[in-house]
């Protein structure tokens, strides 16, 4: 399976990280030749002040630090200082079955996807052709913790908003779809089950709890939907609109941009997926796009025709000489690329985009005029890794 | 009826699992100890000679069949317990080098179906207020300086605990940025669970295993 031609797909250089642009219906954006993270707010006129804020500091679940300009109240500017804890993570000249080790290591809440990318890139390169039941299993694979990640914003919108009841029912159904993960999987983050070739998966009547969940999330959408104190924290809050936005935040924005859809990658033009976009670009509509995903992912699992069991057998594969791939999958937060090189058995090269820095880049832009209070409830919207944003892979 | 949270909440009655084994997580086999013989190769050398190390171990499952997962995950290790935490227990956080899932893992601790704050373990938002912190993570340069200032600012006698491969032993992606010794307890897992968490946080306070 060739998920893109290399030689006429590749872009130019675009800075740290963002080697390439992937040209066709998957944006990933154009961009200066300078990081997408906005690490510097914008000086200070007379009369403001910079408050810093980590990168060690109550309410954030990782070490960042956020610089905010304000004269006081309104925010007139934020840089994000994501760099404290970076991993330096050296891929090149390991074996595969070591770099698949640490790449699933790169963001751990989103192990499946990083790994599932990585994976077919590396099948793609060496030239390992995976049965339709496997690609279905990541496919499996890839909207559960879709589902776990996006259960996870919602809650984090709703303790934002101090609503212990949504934001407790929503933690109490991400840790439910962590043990269906686990049951699946053999490991609550995935770990050690997905690799070039294969997968450790299985259906014996272990994904069943799913409608129940979606049932009960769907009651509290609802509930959500209904409350005009949660609704009004979010609406025409961090408004973002433009043409290559990428991820959630893009499809808040009305742009179609899914990678399941557009890629290629993964057959998941079969299983009927709704893409789902809202207009207005704010809070309120990335919250939406990722409540109606998490329903939508329910879906397209219950009609995959799953396998009931994949043992994990490693497949045996030769090294012609010097070989490429690329392949792009759609996370939770928005794409994520990996383009590789493969020469004697080991990583010769390696170039990846992901989206956190991209929407650390969204989130700076979008609090631009707003408050204090407006801040979390922004933040939390677009899912942001900074395990993710800060590594270096060499 | 969904509006009413209040109600809601209390129509939906405890979803707290109240025996602690319950919270082993049927299946769940990786992290957990594992068992067997032979020679395998390791990425971490979690196995030699002299058998398995659960704090370098990442559970990769590259050991299958040599060794296989028993699903016991009491894999932890106390220097002592301390009663004088029975009460209340504050840990305050620090991400050193993460990848994420030490810090969700820690935060499961507090979903209805664990609810670490009924047994008296809560999260403060300074090491001012803390009585222990917990380092999660490899070692990267730029954080040593606030992580150092964390434990500084610990009221004494600040008890450091280490949570994950990464922080006791550096795992796959770098090495550990606190020397072993330093740790008051070691809760191995690459993450570990929500059991070995609680259950570890507990033996430490010298806690019964019933959770009173």
């Amino acid at each position: 399976m060739r998920c893109f031609d290399i030689g006429g797909k590749v872009g130019p250089f675009l800075g740290e990280s963002q080697r390439y642009i992937i040209f066709g219906k998957t944006i990933m954006p154009e961009h200066p030749l300078e990081s997408p993270v906005i690490r510097m707010p914008p000086s200070k006129k007379a009369g403001e002040f910079q408050l810093t804020y980590g990168p060690l500091a109550g309410g954030m679940l990782e070490s960042v630090t956020l610089k905010f300009i304000t004269p006081g109240e309104i925010i007139r500017g934020v840089g994000v200082e994501d760099k404290f804890k970076a991993r330096e993570i050296k891929v090149s000249g390991r074996t595969i079955p070591d770099a698949i080790l640490m790449i699933e290591r790169l963001n751990g809440f989103h192990a499946a996807s990083h790994s599932i990318a990585f994976s077919m890139a590396v099948e793609e390169a060496i030239g390992i052709k995976v049965p339709e039941e496997i690609l279905k299993a990541r496919m499996a694979m890839l909207e559960l913790e879709r589902i776990r990640s996006h259960l996870h914003v919602v809650a984090n919108l709703a303790e934002a908003d101090s609503f212990a009841v949504p934001s407790k029912r929503l933690s109490y159904l991400s840790e439910k779809v962590t043990r269906l993960i686990s049951r699946t999987s053999g490991h609550r983050y995935f770990f050690g089950s997905i690799f070039p070739g294969g997968v450790f998966f299985s259906n014996r009547d272990k994904l069943s709890d799913l409608s129940s969940i979606g049932k009960e999330f769907n009651s509290i959408y609802g509930g959500l939907l209904s409350s005009k104190i949660f609704l009004s924290r979010l609406k025409g809050n961090g408004i973002l609109q433009g043409e290559k936005i990428i991820g959630p935040a893009g499809r808040a924005a009305g742009i179609s941009n899914d990678a399941r859809l557009h890629s290629g990658c993964l057959p998941f033009g079969k299983t009927g997926l709704r893409e789902i976009t809202y207009a207005d670009g704010d809070a309120y509509a990335r919250f939406r796009v990722r409540s109606d995903e998490i329903l939508e992912s329910i879906r397209v699992i219950e009609n995959l025709d799953l396998p009931a069991e994949i043992d994990g057998k490693k497949q045996q594969v030769s090294f012609d000489g010097p070989s490429k791939g690329a392949a792009i999958v759609e996370s939770p937060s928005g794409p994520i690329f990996y383009y590789v090189e493969v020469e004697d058995g080991l990583i010769h090269l390696i170039d990846y985009s992901f989206p956190s820095p991209f929407n650390i880049s969204y989130f700076s832009r979008s609090m631009k005029g707003k408050v204090f209070t407006d801040f979390q409830f922004n933040w939390e919207s677009y899912g942001i890794w900074i395990s993710e944003s800060s590594a270096v892979i060499s | 009826m969904t509006k009413y949270w209040f109600l809601n909440g209390i129509r939906r009655r405890i979803l707290t699992e109240k025996d602690l084994s319950a919270y082993k997580n049927p299946g769940l086999l990786w992290p957990s100890r594992i068992e067997g013989h032979g020679e395998v190769s390791c990425p971490v050398d979690a196995i030699s000679s002299g058998g398995w190390n659960s704090e370098k171990c990442i559970f990769c499952r590259r050991c299958i069949p040599s060794y296989t997962p028993t699903g016991d995950q009491d894999i932890y290790e106390t220097e002592k317990s301390d009663p004088v935490f029975r009460k209340s227990f504050h840990i305050f956080l620090v991400d050193s080098g993460t990848c994420g899932a030490c810090n969700t893992e820690i935060n499961s601790i507090f979903a209805p179906q664990y609810d670490a704050n009924r047994l008296g373990i809560f999260v403060t938002n300074t090491p001012r207020d803390a009585d222990a912190i917990v380092v999660m993570g490899v070692y990267t340069e730029k954080m040593q300086e606030p992580l150092k200032r964390a434990i500084e600012a610990v009221p004494k006698p600040a008890m450091v605990i280490g949570l994950g491969t990464c922080a006791l032993s550096g795992g796959i992606l770098g090495k550990n940025p606190l020397d072993r010794e330093v740790y008051f307890t070691r809760i191995s897992g690459c993450p570990p669970s929500p059991y070995t968490i609680i259950r570890a946080l507990e033996e430490m306070r010298n806690r019964r295993r019933d959770g009173r």
